[in-house]
């Protein structure tokens, strides 16, 4: 039976540039968590671009199916509204725009792709307040412009909680972990532990094995110069924890 | 007249000097109609002091380099000079009359890939003349060089300088300009910088009763950076115009401008700031600041800080202020037994002090400007 | 609730009495024949039964017209305006414009759906039922009689001439002298009616008063004057929305606006333009060159413009506030959209006199398609006003790689306890943001719209709530088609 997600011998580049992802093939399916580690430079961030069709990238070879269909001509947010969540390694200031009224028009315009209505001011009021004591975020974060003035925790946290409210199928994480404190982490990583769900995918993309210490992998690769160099399970990461990733590295 | 300032000159020369005279003879002086004029008073002018020569010193040069007066490098060398004094499209009545009428002034040019790290230095005096005097700056590739230019005497200064700087090349200029009170300072700087150069500008015009700074900096090489510092600290009834232009002509171009002007007596600061980004320079990264200080009910300050954009993927900024010195701060330094003059100039001094702390320049270069900074803030306080 | 001025739709449909008495005789024969000379400023004036120290106002301000230049500055690319080819009177006849719904042009109609306006108002916008200033000719009001029982007066600017000759003599050409410049000049020769509203003193206006211009028949200019005047402590709201049909030639909409604030008074004044701006070829569209000023003449006053200008082929105008009076505040807000070819040159003027005095400008400029955004302003901080502040932000927004955007500000400050701040950025929709809007689901469209009334924020919240909503639906539509 074909996975949720199913990459094929992706090659793909910033348009213009040189291949930057060289023959990347993955699978994974729904309720699995996948964590992408790999160093700087080896094509994390591009992966995730492509996933999410972030404009400006150019597939040249290969294919991504999603839900058994080809989504290779699926602008990002038809790809959005059919459940693919990409948690920003940057999350985007958006200024003047309110928090709440953003997530409301992404709440909605998703569900009008299941075919939902529209969740009205109170409907969609108790479903921010629920989510909210789930992954317990504060709530002046939801009075203030997208992401506007917040630090680097509260950018994440932020981030979780839209995919909290968006309920994605495949939900793909880039460097969620980058720049947080010991305590914005363990926040973080609850949120996504809280998410797990036998009906969603996660795929982590991370620079650090730390992140693996809190949210438990199914499966590991290993992405090195465009290419995954070594896959795993559970018992793969505690190896690598030893080992570290480096010698996989020089044998891409 | 023009034309026989210098003896033997090369016929081109002759020519050029000829159609400059007529541009301005059709033109005349700028008026306050002008807009780029509107706040420089050149009524001063009319009552003309005899033109004449400045009294010109020039550093010793390093081998490799010229650094030369244009009439010894005119008198030797004439066809290197043929390509570059000219007059450019769209220059105004004062560059025509420069043109027409220059007989002396400098050049500068370093070979490619030269670094040097001693500035070079230049003065000129103007000794109650009129001087139109013509300068030429040259970098080659990946060159580098610091000039510093000091403005003295009196008499009515009409400068005109020309600047390239190939792909790479660093320049880093600084200008004092402390001429008597009752001179008239006009001087235009245009610059044309390559891919990847690096340009720096800092231009304190504390002396002459009427003062003018235009810098017009091209950016036509796609990286390029400029960067503008500039103040004017002025009393009595000095009159001091800034006019930064800065052309974004290329792509991922970066350019910072940063003017403040005390103003005290009945003083008038004017600062002309412009930042055109025409079709193609995408990527531009620009900011143009001016800060002022009105020091007393007479003091005036005209201010246009002018954004101009056709472009995309642009970031540009411009912020203008105008406010006294701050009364919580001065109270503060009085209760600490600091006499006013001496609270006063310690403010005037911390407002104006960035321009010259921030500049990259050697530190004694930047001592000496800090040193005419204090000097003239203590006057104005 | 707001009282609007009312015209010719009512009045057709019987409702109105001015209708049966006023017009229906000669309805025909009130269009001016085009052209202009000092008889055509007389036509007016007799058609207005105007008292003889008005028409010679008139005639001094088209003598004066006549020695003046139109302007030619700033930004604008303007087509020539054959003056003598324009019809510079026109009251509605029954036989103009469509008679229902289903004579509108579809197009029209799109955009009124899309605006969301409710059925009956999308008709009177598309001309079929007006309660608005159609053309040249506004009339009664309604709720006349609960603004009477507060001594307000509300009115149309004929009306105001009979019925208030002594306040409109005092006040006329005091904010905009007649000969201030080429185009309200020429408006004061010609204006042929507007809003006039008085507040006496203490009186706190009820409701927001509010006139849907329009100008329907082909050809023709307007030149409409408004007058507000809001005794002392008095408070008054006023709205203004304008609209026009397509037409392929350029029409002139030359208005006058002045304000006068008294001690303590405040007045606020809203306007969201959309005339139309001509199609994406540029061809057509108004010319919205207007006169706009208000002076804070007494302690303590304040005046407040907010501009939402959406519409138009150019845009030419400069609302302003002089601020003599002791601590009294002047207010720009201002939001202005250039889509396809339309050049909007728009900003505001500061003249702080009195001690104390304040200003906020807060002008948010969006350019896409080949359009010529300016913000062009002037803070200017006169000997003796001492303790004046100007705080001034200016922001502009580029939308793909043909329009323009510029800001020229001028700043004039004379006085050393007066502080000034102006900041200006400008920026595109960077791809960062519209993807991060993409993944979260959000079409093309809808990120550029929820990105742009974000960047417009600081102004739409200045405006009232019915027409924030209307506004920032405009933005939208008027963005239209400007990415992808």
């Amino acid at each position: 039976m074909t996975k949720l997600l199913e990459v094929e011998n992706l090659h793909a580049r910033i348009a213009g540039g040189r291949d930057i992802l060289k023959g990347i093939s993955l699978s994974v399916g729904a309720g699995e968590v996948h964590a992408i580690m790999g160093p700087n430079g080896a094509g994390k961030s591009t992966l995730s671009a492509v996933l999410a069709a972030k404009p400006g990238y150019d597939v040249t070879a290969g294919s991504i199916s999603y839900g058994g269909a080809d989504i290779a001509d699926m602008a990002a947010d038809e790809r959005a509204r059919k459940g693919i969540f990409l948690a920003f390694q940057y999350p985007v200031e958006i200024p003047g725009v309110n928090n709440t009224y953003f997530l409301r028009a992404s709440v909605n315009a998703i569900r009008r792709e299941r075919g939902e209505p529209d969740l009205d001011a109170s409907q969609f009021l108790k479903l921010v307040k629920k989510k909210m004591s789930l992954l317990d975020i504060k709530d002046d974060l939801l009075k203030r412009a997208v992401n506007v003035g917040f630090s680097g925790g509260e950018k994440k946290r932020n981030e979780i909680f839209q995919m909290a409210m968006l309920e994605p199928k495949l939900a793909i994480l880039d460097e969620t972990d980058s720049g947080l404190d010991i305590d914005a982490l363990r926040a973080v990583s609850d949120g996504v532990n809280k998410l797990r769900d036998p009906n969603r995918a996660i795929v982590m993309i991370t620079h650090y094995q730390r992140l693996l210490d809190y949210i438990e992998p199914d499966f590991v690769h290993v992405l090195a110069n465009g290419r995954i160099v070594a896959s795993g399970d559970k018992s793969f990461a505690r190896e690598l924890e030893k080992t570290g990733y480096a010698h996989l590295e020089r044998a891409a | 007249m023009s034309a026989a300032v210098l003896a033997a000159e090369p016929l081109w020369l002759t020519a050029r000097r000829a159609v400059a005279m007529d541009r301005f003879a059709a033109r005349g002086l700028p008026t306050a109609k002008d807009e780029a004029w509107r706040f420089t008073n050149l009524h001063a002018l009319t009552a003309r002091a005899p033109s004449g020569t400045a009294r010109l010193t020039l550093s010793a040069a390093p081998e490799g380099v010229t650094f030369t007066r244009l009439s010894t490098l005119l008198a030797q060398a004439p066809e290197r000079l043929e390509a570059l004094l000219a007059l450019p499209e769209g220059a105004d009545a004062l560059s025509a009359l420069n043109l027409a009428m220059f007989s002396d002034g400098y050049v500068l040019e370093v070979a490619p890939g030269l670094h040097l790290d001693a500035p070079l230095e230049v003065s000129h005096d103007n000794q109650g003349r009129a001087v139109h005097m013509r300068a030429l700056v040259l970098l080659g590739e990946g060159a580098s060089a610091t000039l510093v230019e000091r403005a003295n005497g009196s008499g009515w200064s009409n400068n005109v300088t020309h600047a390239v700087l190939g792909a790479g090349a660093r320049l880093r200029h600084a200008k004092l300009q402390a001429q008597a009170a009752d001179s008239v300072h006009l001087s235009a700087m245009t610059l044309t910088l390559g891919a990847g150069a690096d340009h720096e500008s800092v231009i304190l015009a504390l002396g002459a009763g009427v003062s003018r700074e235009a810098v017009t900096t091209a950016l036509t090489g796609e990286g390029a950076t400029a960067s503008l510092r500039g103040a004017y600290l002025l009393g009595g009834k000095q009159q001091a115009s800034f006019v930064p232009e800065l052309l974004h002509l290329a792509r991922n171009c970066t350019s910072r401008q940063l003017v403040k002007g005390v103003l005290g007596g009945t003083a008038h600061g004017v600062f002309l700031g412009h930042i055109g980004v025409p079709e193609g320079g995408d990527g531009t990264n620009a900011g143009q600041t001016n800060r002022n200080i009105l020091l007393s009910p007479g003091a005036r300050v005209d201010t246009r800080p002018r954004l101009e954009i056709l472009a995309d993927d642009v970031k540009c900024s411009h912020s203008a202020t105008v406010g006294a010195l701050d009364e919580t701060a001065l109270f503060y330094l009085q209760s600490r037994g600091l006499a006013p003059p001496q609270a006063r100039r310690m403010l005037i001094e911390a407002f104006a002090a960035d321009i010259v702390d921030g500049a990259d320049l050697p530190a004694p270069q930047r001592e000496s400007l800090q040193q005419a900074l204090s000097f003239w803030a203590e006057t104005l306080a | 609730m707001s009282a609007h001025l009312e015209t010719i739709g009512e009045i057709a449909s019987g409702s109105g009495d001015r209708y049966k008495y006023g017009f229906v005789t000669d309805i025909e024969s009130d269009t001016a024949p085009p052209g202009l000379s000092e008889d055509t400023v007389r036509f007016i004036s007799a058609k207005k039964q105007e008292p003889k120290w008005l028409l010679e106002w008139r005639l001094k301000a088209y003598r004066r017209w006549q020695n003046m230049k139109q302007p030619d500055w700033g930004k604008l690319n303007i087509a020539p305006i054959d003056y003598q080819g324009a019809t510079y009177y026109s009251a509605p006849k029954t036989a103009e414009g469509p008679k229902s719904l289903d004579e509108v042009d579809p197009e029209i109609l799109k955009v009124y759906e899309k605006l969301g306006i409710p059925l009956g108002e999308r008709a009177a916008l598309a001309g079929v039922a007006v309660d608005a200033v159609f053309d040249s000719v506004s009339v009664a009001t309604t709720f006349r009689s609960t603004l009477a029982a507060q001594g307000i007066i509300f009115c149309s600017f004929g009306e105001a001439v009979r019925e208030h000759p002594e306040l409109v003599q005092k006040y006329l050409g005091t904010v905009v002298p007649r000969g201030d410049n080429f185009f309200s000049t020429l408006n004061s020769a010609v204006f042929s009616d507007g809003s006039f509203a008085y507040i006496p003193p203490g009186v706190r206006c009820p409701m927001e008063l509010s006139t849907y211009f329009r100008i329907n028949q082909a050809k023709s200019g307007q030149f409409e004057r408004t007058l507000l005047i809001a005794d002392e402590g008095a408070y008054v709201s006023y709205l203004e929305g304008c609209t026009a049909p397509r037409r392929d030639e350029n029409q002139l909409h030359a208005a006058v606006v002045e304000l006068v604030a008294l001690a303590g008074a405040e007045i606020k004044y809203s306007t969201v333009q959309n005339w139309y701006p001509g199609d994406a070829n540029g061809a057509g569209g108004i010319y919205n060159f207007v006169t706009k000023r208000g002076i804070c003449r007494g302690d303590g006053s304040k005046i407040s413009w907010t501009q939402v200008e959406t519409g138009s082929a150019i845009t030419w105008k400069y609302p302003s506030c002089i601020l003599e009076g002791d601590n009294s505040v002047g207010e720009f807000y201002s939001v202005a959209v250039t889509a396809n070819h339309q050049q909007a040159d728009t900003g505001t003027k500061m003249i702080h006199l009195g001690r104390n005095s304040k200003s906020t400008i807060i002008s948010k400029g969006i350019s896409a398609g080949h359009g010529q955004n300016t913000y062009r302003g002037a803070v200017k901080i006169m000997p003796g006003a001492d303790g004046a502040r100007n705080y001034t932000q200016c922001d502009s927004l580029l939308i793909g790689k043909t329009c323009g955007a510029h800001a020229i500000p001028y700043i004039d400050t004379r006085s050393p306890s007066a502080r000034v701040e102006h900041e200006a950025t400008a920026s595109t929709i960077s791809d960062e943001q519209l993807f991060y809007c993409l993944q979260r689901g959000l079409t093309p469209e809808e990120s550029v719209s929820i990105i742009v009334n974000g960047f417009c924020k600081e102004v739409l919240k200045e405006l009232p709530m019915e027409f924030a909503v209307e506004a920032q639906k405009l933005l939208v539509v008027s963005l239209e088609g400007s990415v992808g």
